[in-house]
């Protein structure tokens, strides 16, 4: 005989009003968690997608924030600096790693398949993009190949023209949850074709400068025995017109808000487990002493404390079992689906954990929304079964 | 079965008065004997229900001890002591008395289908042959011997039904306790409380919601129990009942005194 069983059974209604609140506060939990975790996993994808100590940009592009429109706001764009300040830099002392980029922007014409930011980089030095492909198990891009980000809709082998001409999809690569998920990489000289296609059609703003001696931007690993901040002033003391940027301190106002909302998660979990707790625990103390008859018959046919107290502890927590199966599904639901959404709604970096990530966040809520349900049914047996006056 | 209640006496304090203690039952000496029906009669509010569940060890005395053949019921730890309970007391509450979720027919069975493992332990602390129980036997009340030593459970399915014939309740055997009347659900307990044949049976107020003709079979019952080798312990306010008991006491503000 399955007693607990069968009082969840033989009470529907208020079954399922536990069920529902034990719900919300798996649901709650569940889906908390995926948003902390994604924010979480944006921000240290683009930090490895930044992947350099510093960058060092056109001074203009660094005080119209050029850099960050385009970087971190998703905004395309482009500017251009003289191609000797790659040389200035690595020249410097302090320098483990320098590679160069060169952004492009297509338009949104007809020369154009899709709007979209276009990174060029050097194979040879790159030390940002390269891994992420390897990673990505995709090729490295050739001549007129590209690499595509995982939002945008192309795929291995498709053709895009950008200012009339085609290049070739070579490779897609993973989600990082960050705007770089709609960028278009290519190699240094497939990206200078295309500057100079830009500048053909006219579309490009800096249609005078030569694009074999242009670069965008230069970012630069420290070497491992300087100081970041040291090799940041040396640059901007002794390289004119250019900017260097700490990448930290540029992803410092999306940390802010990162934290800001993973707070706010944190807040609402919280304010949801405290306030389904008190209700559960209010609900199992007066379904308890609903049924304080009924444990007193049980006692007197030969139910000991414990076990009195093991089936009620056993409905507890089979009413949060449920319910809390029933919030990570709805949780699920809620978020999964609709990641992208929420993604451009928050404008931050959002990146969902992965299968693993994504059940153990699962399991958590239900051992939590179990336990927390059992814990409070506990609390009402025990108030019961402590007294010895459970007589009819 | 011998039981014998010495000294015990039970105060309760009474919440929001100070420390002013009630005390239910006043220190009382007492032996029941197999094969007799005591009844202890008096007033509601005299103490005698909160004697009946200190005699089951359900409520713990305050002052005194409990032995049956000899052993301190409130000396067991309670898990040895509820399945001492469960295979050797069988109790019909004073209340309605029944689990709301389960059927009559459940109901009925819970003394052996709850705590059919418990059951295993308790033969170890009292088995049927040390105490003597030789199972019951219902001649005057018109049913076949009903009498079982080891309780499987198709022998408890068997016995449920025949209890449930003998009371007139056979058609209510799906229905929940809610669906029941006072009587039916008296019952109903009556026989839960007598289906693992128990040595020692305490009814409190077991006709309070009976009509005549009930009331008369459950007191014959109750008798034939006794005669059968039980020793029967009821607690009623009605006079009644009377002419069945082997040994009448009466209940008088907590002090128990033998007619």
């Amino acid at each position: 005989m399955n007693l607990p069983y069968k009082n969840i059974i033989h009470r529907p209604v208020r079954s399922a009003i536990l069920i529902c609140l034990a719900a919300a506060l798996s649901c709650s939990v569940f889906a908390g968690s995926l948003l902390v975790g994604a924010l979480r996993n944006g921000f240290a994808s683009l930090q490895a997608r930044l992947g350099a100590d510093i960058m060092v940009v056109p001074y203009e592009a660094a005080t119209k924030s050029s850099l960050e429109n385009i970087l971190l706001q998703g905004n395309t764009g482009y500017f251009y600096m003289d191609g000797s300040r790659y040389d200035e830099v690595a020249e410097l002392d302090g320098i483990g790693k320098i590679t160069a980029q060169y952004y492009l922007a297509s338009a949104s014409a007809s020369c154009c398949s899709i709007p979209v930011q276009i990174i060029g980089f050097d194979p040879a030095t790159d030390f940002v993009i390269t891994p992420w492909i390897k990673k990505s198990n995709g090729n490295m891009p050739g001549y007129l190949d590209v690499v595509v980000g995982n939002d945008l809709n192309a795929f291995v082998g498709d053709e895009l023209t950008f200012y009339g001409t085609t290049v070739r999809v070579a490779a897609k690569l993973d989600k990082t949850g960050t705007n770089y998920d709609t960028a278009v990489f290519a190699n240094r000289d497939t990206v200078e074709t295309l500057i100079r296609s830009s500048q053909d059609k006219k579309l490009n703003e800096y249609g005078n400068r030569d694009a074999g001696n242009a670069v965008s931007c230069v970012l630069v690993d420290v070497a491992k025995d300087r100081e970041v901040e040291e090799v940041l002033n040396d640059i901007n003391v002794h390289v004119k017109r250019v900017k260097a940027v700490r990448t930290k301190n540029m992803i410092s106002g999306i940390a802010r808000s990162l934290a800001g909302v993973s707070e706010v998660a944190k807040a609402w979990m919280i304010a949801t487990w405290v306030l389904v707790i008190g209700i559960l625990a209010a609900a199992f103390a007066l379904i308890t002493n609903e049924r304080r008859e009924e444990f007193a018959v049980l006692r007197m046919v030969g139910a000991s404390r414990k076990k009195l107290f093991g089936l009620v502890l056993a409905e507890g927590a089979l009413l949060g079992l449920a319910g809390s199966l029933v919030g990570v599904a709805a949780g699920a639901l809620c978020v999964l689906p609709f990641s992208g959404f929420i993604e451009q709604k928050l404008g931050l970096p959002f990146l969902l954990p992965n299968g693993i990530g994504i059940l153990g966040a699962g399991v958590a809520a239900v051992l939590l929304t179990g336990l927390s349900a059992a814990i409070t049914s506990a609390v009402a047996a025990y108030r019961v079964t402590k007294t010895d006056r459970i007589v009819v | 079965m011998r039981i014998e209640a010495k000294e015990i006496r039970r105060d309760f304090l009474r919440k929001g008065r100070g420390t002013n203690i009630l005390t239910a039952v006043q220190e009382c000496n007492i032996t029941f004997e197999s094969g007799t029906l005591s009844m202890i009669v008096g007033r509601s509010g005299s103490g005698k229900s909160t004697l009946l569940h200190m005699l089951s060890g359900v409520l713990a005395p305050t002052a005194g001890k409990v032995l049956y053949e000899g052993e301190d019921l409130f000396a067991m730890p309670d898990e040895r002591r509820s399945a001492f309970r469960n295979r050797h007391i069988g109790f019909v509450p004073q209340g309605a008395g029944g689990i709301a979720s389960l059927t009559v027919r459940e109901n009925i069975l819970l003394p052996v289908s709850l705590f059919g493992q418990q059951k295993e332990g308790a033969s170890k602390d009292a088995t049927p042959e040390k105490s003597g129980s030789k199972g019951l036997h219902l001649g005057e009340a018109g049913s076949k011997g009903l009498g079982f030593e080891k309780t499987s459970s198709a022998d408890a399915l068997q016995r449920a039904e025949e209890w449930m014939q003998l009371f007139g309740i056979t058609t209510l055997a799906d229905a929940r306790p809610s669906e029941l009347s006072g009587g039916e659900l008296r019952r109903m307990a009556i026989a839960r409380a007598l289906i693992q044949n128990p040595e020692a049976i305490f009814a409190d107020e077991p006709t309070g919601d009976l009509d005549d003709e009930n009331t008369r079979l459950v007191f014959e019952m109750l008798r034939q129990a006794a005669k059968d080798g039980a020793a029967v312990v009821v607690v009623t306010h009605e006079n009644e009942g009377e002419r069945y008991a082997d040994r009448l006491y009466r209940m008088n503000a907590g002090v128990l005194t033998e007619e």
